[in-house]
């Protein structure tokens, strides 16, 4: 199969510093694909080099199989860019911006069908510059899927959206991933990440740390399971009974037991707190969450460097 | 779509764009008409040196100015502002191709200039009695036509060396206006001091405006030829397209 996004070693200098080192990653067809990372990590600058805005220093890049530094207009004519803040001539519609912006492309989208899908319809004879925030991200969107493309770049979709309007972005993107586009969408947000895409890559510092499920990444399938509860007064983790490939710790937060053998140790210990009649309160059973994963990862490439965070630009 | 209609019906929203942003209309439109009006009110029954009426130098020069004003500043103006909100990013992601965006923003200027030629001449005659002779008409065209592309290539051009789009208008006023006044806009070059004379011409608007002044029969007050002229115009045009095309390279449009 032919990879719709193939990266290898991509590097990118800015005077003396690496923005983008040694990057490497497939996006299959119809994936939806996303670049997660900490402002400054180097999500713009490796979607920018995708799209076709920037040039690589190293590396090779293929984007449905053509080189995006070439600027071919064959190219672009097959993916769509919706970008952060990137405005539209004010004084015109939005309709007639949908149809001028359409007349770029071989196959253009019926503008009615598509303020249909962004939810502009009522909007169609307002001026661009009289759009609300929200509203203005919406027709990026019509914008950016009015060629009909096969590979759609959503970069930062809903930064400065409130949370009703995120679900909203969120649904409609999801439809978008039901017509079988691939998408490439970039996000400093976790549960963005972890809502929409089949595959996550967290970038951090320019290099990516971790690419894998929203539920493997970083190891977390495999991380240990973690159980907390507090023993009642007079009891101590000496009475608990052996726990086997579990480690035990007592703090002022209560008990904590980590394992890898999740479901049985848990099991031990709440067979014995029946049998014993004890009472374990604010028992909880957890895995590490995709932020905790997130944290530890952008973290750990954080203490490795000694640039200040997000530095790069 | 071919590229013809592509052009066309960008040309189209060129227009839109433009007569629906009431500032940059009036401002590069209709001021050199008020200028026309108020000016010429003003100083109806006077003469200029050479018994000619000052209404007869007004014309030309009024309509020099709204060449430069439709072209120059329309474009450089209107071109900042596409570049700081991110438009010209989007449509660098887009199939279009440059050369027809930038062919229909100099389309769209031209007949935006047009309008206004024709709006002065109509103007100049009813109000004035100015008339273009016949034996000039076409050293006009010309002369316009000369003059729109050195200033519209001028215009795109210079929004490479405009830090943003509020500073456009200071920048665009900036150099044009002192240059008027020593250029044969406002009042005849008849009076100026040798040297600032000669500054006058290594610059283009003085060019355009003998130019337009010859197109209505002037005599040139120095009598030099119109060569001249027309090489300042075109070195003139060739450092618009340089700006130009440095603007437009790649990475600078993407920052």
């Amino acid at each position: 199969m032919t990879h719709a996004i193939d990266v290898q070693k991509l590097r990118k200098r800015y005077g003396d510093r690496d923005a983008v080192r040694d990057v490497s990653f497939t996006v299959d067809p119809g994936e939806v694909f996303c670049l997660l990372g900490p402002n400054g990590a180097g999500k713009t600058t490796t979607t920018e080099i995708l799209e076709g805005y920037r040039l690589a220093d190293g590396g090779t890049v293929r984007v449905l199989g053509h080189d995006p530094a070439a600027d071919e207009r064959g190219f672009r004519e097959r993916i769509g860019i919706v970008l952060q803040e990137c405005g539209v001539q004010p004084d015109l519609s939005v309709a007639e911006l949908v149809r001028m912006y359409g007349r770029y492309y071989p196959h253009p989208r019926p503008v009615d069908e598509l303020l249909d899908l962004v939810g502009l319809t009522e909007k169609r004879n307002s001026g661009a510059k009289t759009l609300s925030g929200g509203q203005k991200r919406r027709l990026d969107l019509a914008l950016g899927l009015v060629g009909d493309p096969e590979l759609l770049f959503l970069d930062e979709p809903t930064t400065g959206f409130d949370p009703s309007a995120r679900r909203a972005a969120w649904a409609t993107i999801r439809d978008l991933c039901a017509l079988g586009k691939t998408v490439f969408l970039t996000t400093h947000f976790m549960d963005e990440a972890q809502e929409l895409a089949d595959r996550i890559a967290v970038i951090a510092n320019g290099s990516i740390v971790a690419m894998g499920t929203p539920d493997e990444l970083g190891g977390r399938d495999t991380a240990a399971t973690e159980i907390r509860f507090h023993l009642p007064a007079g009891l101590t983790t000496a009475d608990l009974p052996s726990l086997p490939s579990a480690t035990v710790s007592a703090g002022e937060h209560g008990v904590l037991v980590r394992s890898t053998e999740g479901i049985a140790v848990t099991n031990v210990i709440t067979g014995w707190a029946i049998k014993r009649r004890v009472t374990l309160a604010n028992f909880s059973v957890s895995q590490p969450s995709l932020e905790d994963m997130y944290l530890r990862l952008t973290a750990d490439a954080h203490a490795t460097t000694n640039e200040p965070v997000g530095s790069i630009r | 779509m071919t590229e013809f209609s592509l052009i066309v019906n960008q040309v189209v929203e060129e227009q839109r764009s433009f007569w629906r942003n009431r500032t940059r209309a009036v401002f590069s439109f209709v001021m050199p008409v008020a200028f026309l009006v108020l000016l010429g009110a003003a100083n109806r029954n006077d003469h200029i040196h050479g018994g000619t009426r000052y209404v007869a130098f007004l014309v030309p020069g009024m309509l020099a100015w709204g060449i430069i004003s439709t072209t120059f500043n329309n474009l450089a103006v209107s071109g900042a502002v596409l570049r700081d909100t991110g438009v010209l990013k989007r449509l660098r992601g887009t199939p279009l191709p440059q050369w027809v965006w930038l062919t229909a923003r100099l389309a769209s200027s031209v007949l935006s200039t047009a309008a206004m030629v024709v709006v002065v001449l109509i103007v100049g005659r009813v109000a004035y009695g100015v008339t273009v002779p016949l034996h000039t008409a076409g050293a006009l065209i010309a002369g316009i036509a000369a003059g729109t592309v050195c200033f519209s290539a001028l215009g795109m051009g210079i929004v490479r060396i405009i830090p943003n789009a509020d500073a456009a208008p200071a920048v665009t006023a900036g150099v044009t206006l002192p240059l008027l006044f020593i250029s044969g806009v406002f009042s005849p070059t008849t009076g100026l001091p040798a040297w600032l004379d000669h500054l006058a011409k290594f610059f283009p608007i003085r060019p355009l405006s003998d130019l337009v002044h010859v197109g209505f029969g002037a005599h040139l007050p120095t009598g030099s030829s119109l060569g001249s002229e027309y090489l300042t115009l075109a070195i003139w045009t060739f450092v618009g397209v340089r700006m130009l095309r440095r603007f437009l390279r790649r990475e600078t449009v993407a920052a």
